[in-house]
């Protein structure tokens, strides 16, 4: 299998998801770029849901309205990760393997991602991929594009842009508000740029 | 409320603008921890004497802002105030009790809602507190008898079966969760989103006959918001083109599911492109195609379930 590579922006936006509904399940999607081949590149994500998540109707939609939007882009969802408020078990929810199981339809190596609140407003991520016919946990197919994103998202949350993130849901309430998050992703960007650099001029230090 | 958000300068506000959205905040249960200690804090800072009674109300609030933004012993300085004033009170208890929740001490707290409880059974307060503190902790087991228990008591609090639907559909227990829904029904019938959830759950279950009342609850949510639900109609559209593709579903309800999704397409598209308009007045580059894109894919997602319930 090759590689999986996050981008910032991906996982920016899918912390920035929890950081707006901290009491609240959350769930989402990401983005590989088909562009890339050598390995599989996440070059962003579209967060879902943050009420009923465990529902199929809109679900349902929301994957197709993605899918298009992907298609024309070129780009394919390559993986879902959901945030619980309870953390039952180490093993991805039901509703999370049946996503899963729908993904590798398309897309054999889909993984899944559960993204855990810890003390100090920190994330576990905790990759999922199947492997001989069960999800299992895979630490090793965690690679970020930088190192720094944990300080970006920081950076972000200190700012309050965590709010003006939107998600599926958000954007069902009212079709004005953008799940692809283009404004946000000016933003998200530059700050990731900065947290790189400024780390590189304390390495050259 | 629109024009508050996190970067609303407290120091900008009136006495009288301050007072009132805290209010509001306080009426709504607007959970907005970030921007309820900023003008809180404004507020004690500043006012706390032309607060009269109210600034106790603050203080409360003030104590939950701090929880949720985990600076609990800012919390603490509060609760104190608070406690000084009204040593006996009931609702301080309930204060302590989470307090003890936000340092990880459960047992702490779990003993005291329970001591509570056993003085007054009929505290409601106090046993959603506990509830929601086993919900928050996993054990769903332990907060749905509870909340069974109480709705015998109290049958039509909506936000008690609310919550027992929520515990449902987070252990997947779709029929127990539309159990819940109906009671909601019967006691707020003209409620839409009770309509729709339900709608969704029933669909969720799935096979014809619940797709049949899925489709029904969906039409009546989309009656009673007057057709501004957005959900309601989507969610109408995915029905009817379910029940389309089905086998054991009657000409004459596939017909009307036709007629259905073609009025829904209708009321959509219009959505749809006010929604459009909007965005590019917004915007400051115009004619930029990107930032409608999201609404373009909704779009056609729309019209390509049109297209295949036609044929």
């Amino acid at each position: 299998m090759r590689d999986i590579v996050f981008s910032s922006l991906a996982l920016t936006k899918m912390m920035l998801h929890s950081y707006k509904y901290p009491h609240m399940p959350v769930n989402g999607v990401f983005l590989m770029d088909c562009d890339v081949e050598k390995e599989i590149y996440i070059s962003d994500c579209v967060p879902l849901f943050h009420q009923g998540i465990s529902l199929k109707p809109m679900f349902q939609l929301a994957m197709r309205t993605v899918e298009d939007y992907c298609e024309r882009n070129n780009l394919a969802i390559a993986g879902y990760y959901e945030s619980p408020d309870i953390v039952k078990s180490a093993s991805p929810s039901l509703f999370a393997e049946k996503v899963g199981e729908k993904l590798r339809e398309h897309f054999k190596d889909a993984f899944l991602l559960h993204n855990i609140w810890q003390e100090n407003s920190k994330f576990a991520l905790r990759p999922f991929i199947k492997e001989s016919g069960k999800w299992s946990y895979s630490a090793n197919t965690l690679n970020f594009e930088n190192e720094n994103v944990f300080k970006t998202v920081a950076e972000l949350q200190k700012k309050n842009f965590g709010l003006e993130l939107q998600d599926y849901d958000c954007y069902l309430d009212n079709f004005t508000n953008d799940w692809t998050n283009r404004s946000l992703q000016e933003v998200i960007m530059l700050v990731d740029a900065q947290t790189e650099h400024r780390d590189q001029s304390i390495k050259a230090k | 409320m629109e024009g508050i958000n996190s970067s609303t300068d407290a120091a900008e506000m009136s006495f009288g603008e301050l007072r009132k959205t805290l209010r509001k905040f306080r009426e709504n249960g607007t959970r907005n921890a970030t921007v309820t200690y900023k003008l809180g804090k404004y507020m004690c800072d500043n006012y706390s004497s032309k607060l009269g009674n109210e600034v106790w109300d603050v203080y409360e609030q003030m104590f939950f802002a701090c929880i949720d933004l985990g600076i609990n012993d800012i919390g603490l300085s509060y609760l104190r105030q608070i406690k000084e004033q009204f040593p006996e009170s009931k609702r301080v208890y309930r204060l302590i009790g989470v307090l003890h929740e936000a340092d990880g001490e459960l047992a702490e707290a779990e003993e005291l809602y329970k001591e509570m409880l056993e003085e007054n059974p009929g505290d409601a307060a106090m046993t959603k507190r506990l509830i929601s503190m086993y919900k928050t902790n996993g054990k769903t087991v332990e907060a749905v008898k509870l909340l069974v228990s109480y709705l015998e008591t109290y049958k039509c609090d909506n936000e008690a079966w609310l919550e027992l639907a929520e515990l449902y559909l987070s252990e997947y227990e779709y029929e127990k969760a539309a159990y819940c829904f109906e009671e909601l029904i019967l006691i707020s019938p003209a409620n839409y989103l009770y309509h729709q959830r339900y709608a969704e759950v029933r669909y969720t279950i799935g096979g014809a006959e619940n797709y049949l009342i899925s489709k029904m609850h969906f039409c009546q949510a989309a009656r009673l918001s007057g057709n501004s639900s957005n959900r309601a109609l989507l969610g109408l559209v995915t029905v009817c083109e379910t029940l389309r593709g089905l086998k054991g579903v009657t000409t004459e309800d596939k017909e009307s599911c036709f007629k259905l999704v073609k009025w829904a397409k209708e009321k959509l598209t219009d959505k749809y492109e006010k929604s459009k308009v909007e965005v590019s007045d917004a915007c400051p580059k115009k004619n930029s195609p990107k930032m409608t894109d999201h609404i373009d894919s909704g779009l056609e997602t729309v019209c390509a379930i049109l297209d295949s319930v036609k044929l």
